[in-house]
């Protein structure tokens, strides 16, 4: 089952209402019976066989680790290594024959090796990582282990989550997941605009764009120059209204059930630099990678020897400068694999991010120097806008790679950046309704600036006089009716962060 | 050691790792309130806190201080 889909929705309404007519005390195990059907519903019931191995060897790993306090350390391996070897073996095992048949072909030798085909449990790199989240805390004594099997496999596969996350820690989501919840009226309008502003986003602006990206970047070699510019700034829009709209679409179905979920986006595009772009796109995977990952490294041994000793060598600023590149190296590199298993994933959402943030580190205070010395105002509108669109220009690079058919492709394509383009051939691009296309991404950009801002659109919007809102989505919902890309002629294609 | 002569000890370390003399920190100090203080940063700081106080914070607790009296109990209960 594909959440744009009219099925999905009817799906939501059906287990709303179920939810509401149990006893505050038992709604959980109603959450526990949508998430196993839903997954039933969207994978099959051989893929669940994993999402059970993971729910068993998580539970008794964290439960044993707690009874059996001096072997904490050995259970803590075996329990990741059961749960992150599935996820390795089906999403990541092909960087090996990959690899191998990368330098084959650079070397023109002919050896091939076979990569695996295996299919994947809806959500594993979601429930993995969160789950894995929840060992490594218990381990850490952050918190008590869950020991009702039902509850602890509650918060490994919540329905909505399941599909594009966010990751979830297990101390904020118990409480949303199990606490009694009253009913509202306010819950249900609140998850019923979110959903509907993240089909907007999703079908009328995402899918839309995506027809003209796709005929672009398949067919880059005719479509040359401006149009391979002009593709990658319409995909950057895409991509952040696929993944965002996603996002609202699973917020919402969340918020019908009064469970709150941690938002993953925060006007990422209204950014100052990439720093504050990364801290506000992607929230949940960039705080699971600072938790489990970067922080851990940073403070390991190993690292504030290399730290102490670059210090003692190079200065304090390259003491502190050193680890610091070398440990987001590490992080970034695993985000990229996390992405997909090729070397184009591992560069565009790994290396090149790693890259600009190095010569950030490096560069900062003399930059910061230099609009001293020119007498920049750096405290102005212009200047803002200034920033704003240079951290969009870096990102544009890094959707590039990704849009490229390789890694290696991707230098066809900037070559074909540099061609005359075909002004005439704009025709044979697909129709799409531009004007609608434009309103919508404005209003998007207006519920952005204003989230910025720290004001709540959607609690706004509730405020307002009934015939307004009703208005307002109402011509939402039919300009989705009319101008979404999906029905007959269309298939609402599978969210780009479904995929990782 | 006394609540004021941690802070009187933080303070210099603040300093030191923020490259700012003109940091005070109190209870309420959070990472919003001074400029460099960011996730980077943030494990700077505590490598820093520890060598200085001979302490050692768990993961957990380096992840989840909200601000810095938070940080002063736990440097309380470990000295």
């Amino acid at each position: 089952m594909q959440i744009v889909n009219f099925s999905f929705l009817i799906f939501l309404f059906i287990s709303v209402i179920v939810y509401y007519a149990f006893s505050k005390k038992n709604r959980w195990f109603v959450l526990l019976v949508s998430s196993i059907l839903f997954f039933l519903f969207a994978s099959s019931w051989k893929l669940l066989l994993y999402l059970i191995f993971g729910i068993i060897t998580t539970f008794l790993g964290t439960n044993l680790m707690e009874k059996y306090s001096k072997k904490r350390k050995l259970i803590l391996f075996l329990t990741l290594f059961s749960i992150l070897g599935p996820l390795f073996l089906l999403k990541y095992f092909n960087i090996f024959p990959l690899t191998i048949n990368a330098f084959s072909k650079l070397f023109s030798l002919d050896f091939k090796v076979g990569t695996l085909s295996l299919l994947a449990p809806l959500g594993i790199s979601y429930y993995t990582l969160s789950l894995t989240g929840y060992v490594i805390d218990i381990y850490r004594k952050a918190y008590k282990p869950q020991t009702n099997i039902l509850k602890h496999s509650l918060f490994a596969c919540y329905y909505p989550i399941l599909i594009s996350g966010p990751f979830v820690r297990y101390n904020y989501m118990e409480k949303e997941l199990f606490e009694e919840k009253k009913f509202n009226f306010d819950n249900i309008f609140l998850g019923f605009y979110r959903i509907i502003y993240g089909l907007m986003k999703k079908l009328v602006i995402a899918d839309q764009l995506a027809l003209v990206v796709n005929t672009i970047f398949d067919n880059y070699t005719t479509y040359t120059g401006f149009y391979i510019i002009f593709a990658v700034i319409l995909y950057a829009i895409q991509i952040y209204t696929d993944f965002s709209g996603c996002m609202d679409i699973i917020y919402g179905a969340s918020k019908m059930y009064d469970i709150k979920l941690i938002e993953n986006f925060d006007s990422p595009f209204f950014s100052k630099n990439l720093t504050e772009f990364w801290r506000r796109w992607h929230i949940s995977l960039g705080t699971w990678a600072k938790d489990y990952i970067m922080y851990p490294l940073l403070k390991s041994e190993i690292f504030q020897k290399l730290g102490k000793s670059c210090k003692n060598k190079f200065g304090k600023k390259y003491g502190k400068l050193i680890p610091t590149v070398l440990a987001i190296l590490i992080l970034w590199l695993l985000i990229g694999l996390w992405h997909g298993a090729s070397f184009r994933y591992i560069f565009a959402a790994g290396v090149l991010p790693w890259i600009y943030l190095t010569l950030g580190q490096i560069f900062d205070d003399d930059i910061k120097k230099l609009n001293k010395k020119l007498h920049i105002n750096t405290d102005c509108f212009s200047f803002r806008l200034f920033q704003s669109l240079r951290t969009f220009g870096f990102m544009c690079i890094i959707w590039l790679v990704a849009c490229s058919p390789s890694l290696l492709g991707t230098i066809d394509v900037i070559k074909e950046m540099f061609v005359f383009f075909d002004s005439t051939l704009i025709k044979n691009l697909p129709e799409i309704p531009v004007l609608i296309i434009f309103i919508c991404s404005i209003l998007v950009i207006i519920v952005d600036y204003l989230n910025y801002n720290n004001i709540n659109v959607f609690e706004k919007f509730k405020e307002q006089n009934l015939l307004f809102r009703w208005f307002i989505l109402f011509s939402i919902i039919i300009i989705i009716l009319i101008f979404g890309a999906y029905g007959p002629g269309y298939s609402a294609s599978e969210f780009i962060y479904g995929d990782f | 050691m006394t609540r004021e002569e941690i802070y009187k000890q933080l303070d210099e370390v603040f300093q030191d790792v923020f490259d700012d003399e003109s940091i005070q920190v109190n209870d309420s100090t959070t990472a919003d309130d001074i400029e460099d203080w960011d996730s980077l940063e943030h494990i700077n700081l505590v490598v820093a806190i520890e060598n200085k106080f001979g302490i050692k914070f768990n993961m957990n607790e380096v992840t989840s201080m909200k601000n810095v009296g938070e940080m002063v109990d736990i440097i309380l209960e470990r000295i």
